[in-house]
């Protein structure tokens, strides 16, 4: 007997709606769902890239510096070689700075302010989504974009001196660079993606979003620059303190805690405000003006974040 | 009363409406159709907010387009929801009263007897942010009528509201209707349009699909089959006694009523004349009988065939 | 079994009390929860959900209890609210499937479902469009089909029919009834639109205050009116309802050619009684039912 012959081998499906009895997934990693959707629109937009090579340029040029030097002079011998490996990790870090800042707006902006146009919590509140699951979830999009744009760079040109050097004893020289360079690198990543997620929040328009964020990076800077001036008496060391603590100072400033770079930025370099300066802004108040900072804007993204809409009046 | 003379509008290349010709007389009038239909492009010419790209629209015979006189004549609830939230109910429909000539005593008392026939009387003081989409729906119809228009034009205006709220606005609309304004009222919810008044304007793809009473345009549609629906204890000898008549075109018995008979004919005047008859002949005993397709929504579905 | 249920629940916002001392079960099946405005039936499900939280009382959703197992519970649970809604910049299918991972559903079976559920949905040619594009009825269906990608136990469903043209109220009645019935799925309809409540739902819940005014069958709360008949004519006609008097009827209400008479005794052949009323009058009778009371006579009466 063939098979189609037999009657019980005839069936008619039913094609509509049907409950879904498949696998699902414990809560632990929710997250990670939101950050890797949120990160695969972030790359697809326009000037991703641009802005990733962008960030990746001063890292390019220390490298280049390098091959020139070790082409053209002997040994530790030219212009640009003179400098010591922090330094020249340092100059390029603070230089992709800019960079690193107009990738967290392309990627931050919208983070939340979209969401809020669309009234997209509604539907990830809905799910078995916590509060919290959401901000980190958006946190680590953020963080990851900005992160990755300002390590990898970094770690190339070090895998980049190490072949160089290796046998001149770079390992041996620079023992801990490599974990220096990884905390520099992902401290921008960390405070932007706070302050970016709070400003984001607060707002239903990215563009509006991105501009206020802006904003803030900006005017904080000019703010910080004549509060630096009108420093009384002759402490040097307040002056430039005060300075550093707008966002952008901040990275500046303890980047080079970090590098523990010099504290004269070799002329040529392409640091801006780095090379006028003499004295070394402190630690400390950077690290709690950092830490401020980063608080600030996770509270206020915390305390805009509602399932339920606040009616008012 | 709204006159459209073989009026038109485009956006680009883009057909609003095409060549509409109707008179909306005094009473209520319900504007119809789909989604895409026109209604909003018709509404916008009668309030004045497009200028008909040919044709003519009146009302009162004034042309409305960017003409402030119109406003006197002319009451327009918008169907959106954005108000001035930062006034109180009361302020915002003094405002629109005043914005219509009232002036003094005559705007109090006006804007107080709005307010009074919608029902927010207790809440007029308030914000109008801090409103819910049913008093949003109360302060704008209010505002619509204070200057005491002879044309009102209503976009859902039952939107948002609870069901006591479409129960007192629909009996407000009528009541307006009633003092003979011309009032033109647009909805997607048939069954409330079909309590509310049975003249309608049935706009589709831009053009005018049918105008006047729902009981007439049904009429028109008679020579198409139509179904009657029979409840009795014995629908297999209903049937077969019905079967004998000439214009019966198919007899069903549902699966799941056993007492139900339905059936088709293509000419129901013949068929509802004749049908005392048949049953004092047979002596079957009828439970009850109607038509599904004798309502606006089936006049509707037949009319609007996406 | 009930498949949530709340007892003693007190909410507030604020100062303000919005539900006091409510105890409610809601049954299997397809449920109307029906109420004026500020009547708690949002508040209600919010809190159902989690989102809010109750300032005394209990509630359990499937069994589960929404306090400690919030999580749990919305991974069973389908929800499409009122207002518009959707993850932005992504077309339908990664917007579904996204909302099936959000879910807790591996992400090749979120895929595999958002297609299926969106062609369910109607959307099925749609799907690659980005839905911001999307008109008004097809966000209410994409609202849907986030709700039901991950194969919920319970849906809440807050005006689904909210902005649609006739058709497109149609096509979303009929979804909401197809899967509230032998689906496994129950379903919880917030609307002010009581005719569609009497179309999808097997029974109510009326809410009013904060408490609970009416509970029951629908079948059972639309129970007959009595000795009233629908009658309806050809067009109208006084000499019809002028007979009908003559004969010791009583016409309640009239619209149009349609009538609500109420007789005094009952004759012993109701059609006969009515058909030779036509026939004396030259009328021509075009239907009579045993009036029933709508769900809004039963909503109008109860909130009185």
């Amino acid at each position: 007997m063939s098979e189609q012959a037999n009657p019980t081998q005839a069936q008619i499906a039913d094609l509509s709606y049907r409950g879904y009895d498949g696998p699902l997934q414990s809560h632990a990693l929710r997250w990670w769902t939101i950050t890797r959707y949120s990160l695969r629109q972030a790359t697809r937009k326009k000037g991703y890239v641009g802005i990733l090579l962008m960030a990746a340029l001063p890292y390019l040029l220390q490298a280049f510096f390098l091959y020139i030097g070790s082409q053209v002079g002997v040994g530790q011998g030219g212009g640009q070689a003179s400098l010591s490996f922090p330094d020249r990790f340092n100059s390029a870090y603070s230089s992709s700075l800019l960079w690193l800042f107009l990738m967290t707006l392309m990627v931050g902006a919208g983070s939340i302010a979209a969401d809020n146009r669309a009234n997209a919590l509604q539907v990830y509140l809905a799910k078995p989504i916590t509060k919290l699951d959401y901000l980190v979830g958006k946190w680590m999009s953020i963080a990851i974009a900005v992160g990755a744009t300002s390590l990898l760079p970094a770690v190339a040109l070090f895998i980049f001196c190490w072949g160089m050097y290796a046998q001149e004893g770079f390992l041996r020289d620079n023992s801990t660079l490599f974990f220096r360079m990884v905390g520099a690198c992902l401290l921008p990543a960390v405070l932007h993606s706070s302050i970016m997620l709070g400003v984001s929040s607060t707002n239903k328009n990215p563009r509006v979003a991105g501009a206020a964020y802006a904003g803030i990076y900006f005017i904080l800077a000019a703010v910080v620059q004549v509060a630096g001036q009108i420093v009384p008496g002759d402490n040097q060391e307040l002056a430039s303190t005060v300075r550093h603590l707008s966002p952008g100072g901040l990275l500046e400033g303890l980047g080079k805690h970090i590098y523990q770079a010099s504290d004269n930025l070799f002329p040529g370099m392409r640091g801006m405000s780095g090379m006028f300066e003499q004295a070394k802004p402190e630690l400390w108040p950077m690290v709690a003006a950092a830490l401020v900072l980063i608080a600030l804007g996770l509270l206020v993204a915390r305390s805009r974040i509602h399932a339920v809409e606040v009616v008012k009046g | 009363m709204i006159v459209l003379d073989r009026a038109s509008r485009w956006y680009g290349q883009v057909i609003g409406i095409n060549d509409i010709t109707c008179q909306v007389p005094p009473g209520l009038t319900a504007l119809l159709g789909p989604n895409g239909a026109g209604k909003s492009t018709l509404i916008k010419l009668v309030s004045g907010q497009l200028r008909p790209t040919t044709g003519t629209v009146t009302v009162d015979d004034l042309r409305p387009f960017a003409n402030p006189k119109v406003f006197k004549t002319l009451g327009y609830c918008p169907e959106g929801e954005s108000l001035y939230d930062d006034l109180s109910g009361r302020d915002f429909v003094s405002l629109m009263a005043g914005m219509a000539g009232l002036r003094g005593l005559k705007l109090r008392k006006g804007v107080d007897d709005a307010i009074e026939r919608v029902g927010m009387t207790a809440n007029a003081g308030r914000r109008i942010g801090g409103y819910s989409k049913g008093m949003r729906q109360r302060i704008k119809l209010a505002q619509a009528f204070v200057h005491d228009p002879d044309v009102l034009i209503l976009d859902e205006p039952l939107n948002g509201l609870d069901p006591q709220g479409r129960h007192e606005i629909s009996t407000l609309i009528r009541a307006l209707a009633d003092e003979g304004k011309c009032v033109l009222i647009s909805s997607h919810i048939l069954y409330e349009v079909e309590q509310l008044t049975h003249n309608i304007l049935l706009l589709y793809r831009g053009r005018l699909l049918a105008q006047g009473d729902v009981y007439h345009i049904r009429g028109l549609i008679d020579k198409h089959p139509h179904r009657i629906a029979f409840q009795t204890a014995e629908p297999r000898r209903l049937g077969a006694a019905l079967l004998e008549l000439p214009h019966v075109l198919s007899l069903q018995l549902d699966r799941r009523d056993p007492e139900r008979l339905e059936l088709e004919t293509t000419n129901p005047e013949a068929f509802y004349s004749r049908l005392p008859e048949v049953l004092r002949d047979s002596n079957v005993e009828l439970d009850g009988f109607d038509s599904p397709d004798n309502n606006l929504e089936s006049v509707f579905r037949y009319l609007v065939k996406d | 079994m009930a498949v949530a249920s709340v007892s003693n629940l007190y909410v507030r916002y604020g100062r303000k009390t919005v539900i006091s001392d409510l105890t409610l079960d809601i049954p299997e099946g397809c449920c109307g929860l029906l109420g004026p405005n500020g009547a708690g039936k949002t508040t209600l499900l919010k809190s159902l959900l989690g989102f809010l939280k109750p300032s005394g009382g209990q509630s359990k959703v499937l069994n589960l209890d929404v306090a400690t197992q919030g999580p749990l519970i919305r991974q069973r649970l389908g929800v499409m609210p009122e207002i518009d809604c959707h993850i932005p910049g992504m077309n339908a299918v990664s917007f579904v499937a996204y909302a099936g991972e959000l879910a807790g559903m591996p992400g090749s079976q979120a895929l595999r479902r958002a297609h299926e559920v969106l062609e369910y949905c109607g959307l099925g040619e749609a799907r690659y469009r980005n839905v911001e594009t999307y008109s008004t009825g097809m966000k209410q269906r994409i609202k849907l089909a986030q709700a039901l990608v991950h194969g919920p136990k319970l849906l809440f469903l807050d005006e689904p029919t909210n902005g649609l043209d006739p058709s497109g109220r149609e096509e979303m009645l009929t979804l909401v009834r197809e899967v509230s019935h032998g689906k496994g799925l129950n379903v919880v309809v917030c609307s002010h639109l009581l005719p569609d409540i009497e179309r999808t739902c097997d029974s109510v819940i009326v809410l009013q205050g904060g408490q609970v005014k009416v509970q029951g069958d629908i079948g059972t709360l639309r129970n007959s009116l009595g000795s009233h008949v629908d009658v309806e004519l050809r067009e109208h006609s006084p000499g019809f309802l002028d007979t009908l008097k003559a004969r010791g009827a009583r016409v309640v209400s009239s619209q149009g050619p349609r009538y609500r008479v109420a007789f005094g005794e009952e004759p012993k052949s109701l059609a006969r009684e009515l058909f030779s009323a036509a026939e004396t009058s030259g009328a021509q009778l075009r239907g009579f039912r045993p009036a029933r009371r709508t769900l809004e006579d039963v909503f109008l009466e109860v909130l009185e």
